[in-house]
């Protein structure tokens, strides 16, 4: 005999008014066990006014609760008059594993010539393990660089074509995930520094690293830290920077003293507008223009160092 | 660089978000990686008070990666503390559960003041006597 569990649910509640209704409406629904609220722009959209969402578990205590819902919305209106509090949209809606329906829309990508970014979770695909390709393994999280933005895809490709040397050494500024670090190392670099501001991407980066087995080729370095300022002296033969315009202005003559002579230096997240004068800017500071590529209005810059 | 395609406003108790909902559709609708969230989350507001519910605004770029802001407790929280009181009203309007003064009311007031977009307090007070009003908490006159 088969048992059918019956499908649990949630009741979805959801109002639109004045915000500061809506916080007392979000305190009455979590103390009737809304895991919280979403607070959404009013349609159409008006100041000061929202679309408050909450949710309760279709339990036993359900028919009680909902009781107590539908008296204290009906009542808002009396008590808020003319304040545009609209009556209460109450659905339901199935329970779903959200988790995994996230996880489903994750889907192996070849985000360059030579490499595809795959899921932890999932395998890679027959392609993916030809001869010729190299696989990045992550987790879309919180730090920039998941490998599916074209910035990230752009400065892929300038670090394909320039496949380092094995003696060579490059710097990720602002490596976010380490996505770019992770493959100049997968390329051949010998030494990779990956270095970052924010202390909460270096974490995301290092257990990127030790996913993809590339602990002994990248070091992690806190921009600001002792070690960061002493990372000059490596003369490196290519610096990948995926910023943004204000920030490579910023760090222009930071990045450059870091080159070694003749060495590249591949910049993006660059605007199409924001590019002539980004390509000046890094002109005056001495430096060769070999490349400008675009993808998805973005742009990425490879230059040399005279 | 980090282009935006959503910014979600939620409010979730501390240390006990869940990839139910309303985090897992309201996120999970936008790309981002529930589990992630919900870890960092719980671990950011581990040492606030359990289950108070904590204003955040998601952000979610182009990339699906994603971050987050934690802000100060919402008004019905503050309002409950100042009034010593567990929960609002089931009936506001028909029933009073608590009283705040007027000075507990401005305090607030002073406190949210960056989070009510507005620079003018006494138009911040009333904000926080209307959500006063929607728990069953009445205000009057007086200092502490």
């Amino acid at each position: 005999m088969t048992v059918t569990k019956p499908a649990a649910g949630w009741v979805e509640i959801s109002i639109q008014g004045p915000s500061f209704v809506l916080e007392a409406v979000a305190d009455f629904l979590t103390s009737l066990g809304s895991g919280g609220a979403i607070f959404s722009e009013a349609k159409p959209s008006k100041p000061g006014v929202e679309r408050l969402t909450g949710f309760l578990a279709q339990d036993r205590k359900l028919p009680g609760r909902m009781g107590q819902v539908q008296k204290y919305l009906a009542d808002l209106p009396k008590l808020f008059p003319d304040q545009g509090i609209s009556s209460p949209k109450i659905q339901t809606i199935i329970d779903q594993d959200w988790i995994n329906k996230w996880r489903d829309t994750v889907v192996p990508t070849r985000i360059s010539r030579k490499f595809w970014v795959v899921p932890e979770w999932q395998k890679p695909p027959k392609e993916a393990l030809a001869p010729g390709f190299l696989i990045i393994t992550m987790e879309p999280g919180l730090a920039f660089g998941t490998g599916y933005h074209a910035t990230t895809q752009l400065c892929l490709g300038m670090i394909e074509e320039l496949t380092p040397e094995p003696a060579a050494k490059v710097l990720d500024a602002g490596t976010g995930t380490g996505i770019l670090a992770m493959a100049a190392a997968m390329l051949g670099a010998k030494k990779v520094i990956g270095i970052d501001l924010d202390p909460l991407s270096l974490k995301v980066a290092e257990d990127n690293i030790r996913r993809n087995g590339l602990q002994n080729k990248i070091e992690l370095v806190r921009a600001g830290s002792e070690t960061g300022r002493r990372l000059v002296r490596f003369n490196f033969d290519l610096i990948v920077a995926n910023l943004f315009d204000a920030e490579l202005k910023r760090l222009g003559p930071y990045l450059i003293r870091h080159l070694g002579p003749g060495g590249y230096l591949a910049v993006s997240g660059i605007l199409p507008d924001q590019t002539a004068d980004l390509i000046r800017f890094y002109q005056k500071l001495g430096m060769k223009v070999l490349k400008r590529k675009e993808q998805d209005q973005w742009i990425a810059i490879l230059m040399k160092k005279n | 660089m980090k282009k935006i395609v959503a910014k979600i406003k939620l409010q979730v108790p501390a240390g006990q978000a869940t990839a139910s909902p309303p985090v897992g559709p309201a996120l999970g609708q936008q790309g981002v990686n529930i589990s992630e969230f919900i870890k960092k989350f719980n671990a950011l507001t581990s040492k606030e008070e359990p289950g108070i519910l904590i204003p955040l605004i998601v952000t979610v770029y182009q990339d699906r990666s994603f971050s987050f802001i934690t802000k100060s407790p919402p008004a019905s929280v503050l309002l409950k503390k100042a009034a010593k009181i567990a929960k609002g009203a089931k009936e506001p309007g028909k029933e009073v559960v608590g009283q705040v003064t007027r000075s507990q009311v401005r305090e607030i007031a002073r406190q949210k003041l960056a989070d009510l977009n507005t620079n003018d307090l006494e138009k911040a007070v009333k904000i926080i006597e209307g959500t006063a009003k929607g728990m069953g908490i009445q205000v009057i006159e007086g200092g502490n």
